[in-house]
This record gives C-alpha cells, sequence and structure tokens, in this order.
C-alpha cells in the first residue's frame, strides 16, 4: 500500500467490491491510454501528410485520414456510454438534429436557387484557374 | 434532505444524477459545435478559388497543443483512478498535471492570437498590381486574386507605414500550394535572403483598396477561426476553472464522501474528454488547410 493511502471509518467500502472497481479503474486506464496512443500516431500521420503532396492521390489520403480519426472518436465515445443504452439513445437523438440540420439547409439552398453547392463547387474547380 | 442517485445509479437510466446531467449537457454540446461546423462547411465551399487562406497557421503549435491535450485527458483518468484507490496525493498530482497542462495550452492559444493580431492583409488595387507582381514573384510571396473585389490580396508584417505607403515583409508562398496558372511555367528564380535579413517590399497607400489585421472582420475564415477556437478555448477555461475548485474547495469533500467526490471528478474528465476530442476534431479542419 502506499504512504499516501487514507482509510475512511465511516464510509468503508466492501473489500471485494472496492478491489473490484480499482482493478476495473485501471483497466479502463490502460484502454485509455492505448486509445490516445492511436489517436496521436494518427494525428502525427495527419501532419506528416500535409506535408507531402501525393498529387492525384491528396484526396484519397485526406479521406482516409479522416476516416480514421472520426472512428477512433465514434470509438471512444461509444466505449464511454456502451453501457448505457439510454444515454444512447439520447446522443442518437443529436446524430438525427444534426442529420436533419444538414438536411434542411441543403434543402433552403436548393429552394432559394442557390444550388447543390458541393455540386457548384465541382463544377467551379472544374473551369477554373487560380491567377 | 438526503439528494438521492448522486452516488448509485438509477434503475431506469443506469446512470446516477451528475453523469446523465453531463451526457445530457453534452448531447447540447455536439448541436452547438455541430451547427458551426456545419457553417464552416458552407462558407468553405462557397469560397471563391484561390481565396481561401492555406498554410498560414503555425501546425507546429497546434501539433503541440493537441499532444497537450491528449496528454491531459490521460492524467484526468489517473486522477479518477487515485481517487477509486483513496490515494488522495496522487489524485491532487494528476489533477495538478491536468490543470497545468490547460492553462499551457491557454497560453500557446494566446501567442497564436497574438500573432493574428500583429498580421495583416492588403488588397491591392487590380489596375495597380502589374507594377507590384513581378517583385512579388521574385520574392516568392504569397499573393491571390480576389475576382469578386477586384483587388489582389498580399498578406505579411507591417515593417513600417509611412504617409503615402506601407512597407511589408510578405508572407512566403506555400510549399505545396498547387497554382494552376502556373504549372506549365517554370518557377520564378526567388532571391536569397543574404544573412537572415527580413525582405521588405514597398506598397502605395493609392494602389491599396483596403487593408486590415487578420482579425474576425478581416475575412470569413478569420471569424471561423476565432470563433471555433475562442469558443473551444472557453471551455478549456470552463474546465480548468472547475478542476481547481475540486483541487482546492472541494477536494474536503474527500473527507466526509469520497465516492462522490470520484464521481464528480468521473463527469469532469467526460467534459475534459469531450473538449479534447473537439480540438482534434478543429484541427486538421482549421490548421491543415
Amino acid at each position: 500500500m502506499s504512504a499516501d493511502h487514507t482509510d475512511f471509518p465511516e464510509e468503508a467500502p466492501h473489500v471485494h467490491d472496492q478491489a473490484a472497481e480499482v482493478a476495473h479503474a485501471w483497466h479502463h486506464f490502460h484502454g485509455n491510454v492505448k486509445f490516445f496512443a492511436c489517436f496521436l500516431g494518427v494525428i502525427l500521420l495527419t501532419v506528416l501528410a500535409f506535408n507531402i503532396n501525393f498529387g492525384s492521390w491528396n484526396t484519397v489520403v485526406i479521406l482516409i485520414l479522416a476516416a480514421l480519426r472520426s472512428g477512433l472518436i465514434a470509438y471512444f465515445l461509444a466505449s464511454l456510454f456502451k453501457d448505457f443504452s439510454f444515454v444512447f439513445r439520447t446522443l442518437a437523438f443529436t446524430a438525427v438534429f444534426f442529420a436533419g440540420m444538414i438536411f434542411l439547409s441543403m434543402w433552403d439552398s436548393q429552394l432559394k436557387g442557390i444550388g447543390n453547392p458541393i455540386k457548384d463547387r465541382a463544377d467551379v474547380t472544374s473551369q477554373s484557374h487560380v491567377p | 434532505m438526503e439528494i438521492p442517485y448522486t452516488l448509485t445509479a438509477r434503475l431506469d437510466t443506469g446512470l446516477y444524477n451528475g453523469k446523465l446531467g453531463i451526457w445530457l449537457f453534452l448531447a447540447s454540446e455536439v448541436m452547438l459545435f455541430g451547427a458551426i461546423f456545419t457553417a464552416y462547411l458552407f462558407v468553405r465551399l462557397g469560397a471563391e478559388d484561390g481565396t481561401w487562406p492555406n498554410h498560414i497557421q503555425n501546425v507546429w503549435l497546434g501539433l503541440t497543443n493537441t499532444i497537450i491535450l491528449i496528454m491531459s485527458s490521460i492524467t484526468m483518468v489517473w486522477a479518477w483512478v487515485a481517487l477509486k484507490e483513496r490515494k488522495f496525493n496522487t489524485y491532487r498530482l494528476a489533477l495538478g498535471i491536468t490543470i497545468l497542462c490547460g492553462l499551457v495550452f491557454l497560453f500557446i492559444k494566446g501567442v497564436e492570437y497574438k500573432s493574428k493580431f500583429e498580421h495583416f492583409g492588403f488588397f491591392i488595387k487590380e489596375d495597380a498590381m502589374d507594377k507590384y507582381q513581378p517583385e512579388l514573384d521574385k520574392m516568392g510571396a504569397f499573393y491571390c486574386a480576389v475576382p469578386s473585389q477586384h483587388a489582389f490580396e498580399v498578406r505579411g508584417h507591417l515593417h513600417e507605414q509611412t504617409a503615402d505607403s506601407f512597407v511589408i515583409v510578405p508572407d512566403s508562398k506555400p510549399k505545396y500550394l498547387i497554382d494552376l496558372s502556373q504549372k506549365d511555367k517554370a518557377a520564378p528564380a526567388v532571391e536569397e535572403s543574404s544573412g537572415g535579413e527580413e525582405q521588405t517590399f514597398t506598397l502605395a497607400q493609392a494602389d491599396i483598396d483596403r487593408f486590415g489585421r487578420l482579425l474576425p472582420a478581416y475575412g470569413t475564415y478569420y471569424a471561423i477561426y476565432f470563433l471555433v477556437t475562442g469558443l473551444h478555448a472557453l471551455h478549456i477555461v470552463g474546465g480548468v476553472v472547475v478542476m481547481l475548485y475540486f483541487l482546492t474547495i472541494g477536494s474536503a469533500l474527500y473527507q466526509r464522501k469520497p465516492e462522490q467526490l470520484t464521481n464528480r471528478i468521473e463527469v469532469t474528465g467526460i467534459f475534459w474528454h469531450f473538449v479534447d476530442l473537439v480540438w482534434i476534431t478543429v484541427f486538421p479542419i482549421l490548421y491543415l488547410t
């Protein structure tokens, strides 16, 4: 036992329960360290890729790295609330609102005649040049 | 009256009060940042070709901040584990390191903001550009056309301002910027600077359409940059204040109800992880462009 260990007579948890909780906490900690090490690796790869010109493969590389990052974020959030279906349902509403917001914005753009920004951008890029 | 479910989970939600509260709060935060990121998407797609700032952020400062936040997330979990183990001193050490990381992050952010306050952008009138273009090319300086404003934009540090001119040190051309108009031509020779002296460039005030510091009013990118990073920095400040409370006054709870303090630190940790993940999303969007 370390030197800074303190006993609490008025609220001493059951020895076995506490041991299991501590073991669970350490398991969680090690999982976190692995996750953040992975994330740091992907971030470093992204910065490395940023300094390299892949030519026509630029978009592919960017998309792969973006997918890796968002996948890791999704995994981490899922690992935080995997035991709690209630929270999962609550966050699912957030996703619905987010998707709805994007849909409404694009629908509104089309109603106002602005058009599809992604398609328009592709058209402009294919015709124009940078002075 | 004792408030129920501060320590144990409710049967219907499977969560204690604090955890349910923080997840609901984070759901609203996702909507807030989601709305801003969506706005960014539309603004970015709507930008005129060649006018969206490229390679203008200090990537190394941004990366340093990313590493610091990732480290702080780990020390935050360490603080929680230490409380589970009832090791109060270790808890204080881990939480102290987390707070320090938050403060270092804010300091670096301050350094970045300071450089924005000292940086200028100049819009040269289209008809006056002919006389400046050869020298800008020779210096390897970055400039771009803004068709809707009939002007060319040059960014750099203001070296000196006289009654009728600006002497500036223009930004260099980004290393990997794809300039479609130059792709079939040989790159212009860039004069090597001898002795590390800054290459200055003089602009007549009569040839300037407008100029300004690289602050929110300057352009859409800077408005988004300051909005997102400012809002994120406010979250860091909020997190640091809460952690300082639990390191000082709030830690008295450890003597009475250590498990409740453990839960509070867990909730603070979930918030801190969220702030970390937001930054990891912001960094590639705003820095690696």
